[in-house]
């Protein structure tokens, strides 16, 4: 049996798809990736985090591959980058903070840190400090070379192991940079759907089609359905369906 | 690859391989042509970044990579357009308002992520240049990679031949030098590290014996 491991942000941990805000086992049995599963009877690893960053899908992927994998089972990821303007801290060992997620094989010392989060969402002083700091942390044109060059050496491991993949963006397309432009032109695009393109991300290609979003920018159940048939096209052409 | 000067070794780095390197004696004694990617306070991410936009860039058929990862405790940065390293032991930044952010380092610097981080990086860029074939070899600046249950996985799956023994603080660059009586990085030190370097080409296969 195949398993769908799909590795993002709060889009492909379903945010908000049934009114929970969280990862929770309602929202996740109606993501894309639960809905592909599901027709083509497949198990479903969930590894998208609200507020998830690209290093985050790139570190997790990594990891799922070196602790998860099982020889002679079959995969197929599914990674849906997110925009630039987030990273990953973690609450430290010695205290009792967690940040509790329904996300497969998550560390609860992890937190994501989103450009613009409202302070009340963190629970120490010094992430609220942090997030007054910002400004000082977030470094647009770094971090989207450091995308390139996660999708890029990912897409060589995948093809290095022979593991079946395709990615999207999530929300936002990749923006160029002197620095990045040459890995961009060598994205094999057959296995990432137009990264330059805002209007074919899972978020602004669903907003197009006329789909409903929620009031913090999530789509519905319906948009998800939607998108899973629109990546199963993409996945019958590569041959892994 | 036997030598010849059409064949380039590539080095990227921190601050340890910028000037009187020892992958510029290493690349004599290859007969080699040797070109320089190292920066001074260079981070992870930054060498990361560097190694793959080279090879994407240019033409790595009869080149050997050399690269030395630095300290995990430094974070990029920008500011006004240029580039700066951040990091717990550092004051000089170009904008003084950096300072405070000392205060959360152990926030920014937590060290399960910072060494599973590091971990994923090399990982992935083991793979990616293996797939395309070309011939590398890593070795650790200053710091060794921490084995902890939040990393040994990945570290039991690198390719051990080709980056020298990542886990080990004695095989760090600087505290080989150190237990070999050097007590500054100099000329010598750095033709002492180039002398091992070479022996680990040609143990592990990088180059023919000779």
């Amino acid at each position: 049996m195949t398993t769908i491991v799909a590795i993002g942000d709060s889009h492909t941990s379903g945010s908000m798809i049934m009114g929970f805000p969280a990862p929770h086992e309602a929202n996740i049995k109606k993501t894309f990736a639960a809905r592909l599963a599901e027709r083509y009877s497949m198990k479903h690893h969930n590894l998208g985090m609200p507020g998830g960053s690209n290093a985050y899908i790139y570190r997790s992927t990594i990891k799922y591959i070196n602790e998860q994998l099982r020889p002679n089972k079959d995969y197929l990821f599914l990674i849906g980058w997110t925009s630039t303007a987030r990273m990953e801290l973690r609450y430290p060992d010695n205290t009792d903070v967690e940040y509790k997620v329904g996300t497969d094989f998550f560390d609860l010392k992890y937190m994501p840190f989103s450009y613009g989060t409202a302070e009340h969402l963190f629970q120490t002083k010094e992430a609220v400090g942090l997030m007054r700091s910002q400004d000082l942390l977030f470094y647009p044109e770094i971090l989207a070379n450091d995308w390139a060059t996660y999708a890029l050496v990912l897409q060589k491991l995948f093809k290095q192991k022979n593991i079946k993949y395709l990615m999207f963006n999530a929300c936002f397309e990749i923006e160029t940079t002197p620095d990045n432009l040459s890995l961009i032109e060598k994205f094999d695009t057959d296995h990432y759907i137009d990264p330059l393109a805002r209007n074919k991300s899972f978020l602004y290609w669903g907003l197009d089609a006329g789909f409903e979003k929620t009031d913090c920018w999530h789509l519905k159940a319906d948009a998800h359905l939607a998108w899973s048939k629109f990546l199963e096209k993409r996945l019958l052409q590569l041959g892994y369906l | 690859m036997d030598g010849g000067t059409h064949l380039k070794l590539v080095s990227f780095g921190d601050e340890y391989c910028t000037t009187d390197t020892a992958a510029d004696l290493l690349s004599q004694q290859l007969g080699f042509k040797f070109v320089n990617h190292a920066n001074r306070l260079s981070t992870n991410h930054k060498i990361f970044r560097d190694v793959v936009k080279y090879t994407v860039e240019k033409n790595t058929e009869d080149a050997i990579l050399l690269i030395g990862w630095t300290t995990p405790f430094r974070r990029d940065g920008e500011h006004g357009g240029k580039y700066f390293v951040y990091s717990p032991d550092c004051n000089d930044y170009p904008s003084k308002q950096y300072k405070k952010l000392h205060k959360y380092d152990h926030y920014l610097f937590d060290e399960i992520l910072i060494h599973n981080t590091w971990a994923g990086l090399v990982y992935g860029l083991q793979e990616y240049l293996q797939n395309l074939d070309i011939k590398y070899y890593m070795y650790n600046t200053q710091v060794s990679l921490q084995f902890n249950p939040y990393t040994h996985r990945i570290l039991r799956n690198l390719d051990g031949k080709m980056y020298n023994d990542p886990i080990n603080q004695n095989s760090t660059m600087i505290k080989y030098l150190e237990l070999n009586g050097y007590k500054n990085i100099d000329a010598q030190a750095q033709n002492t590290w180039a002398n091992f370097l070479l022996q680990k080409f040609r143990s592990n296969g990088i180059i023919k014996k000779q």
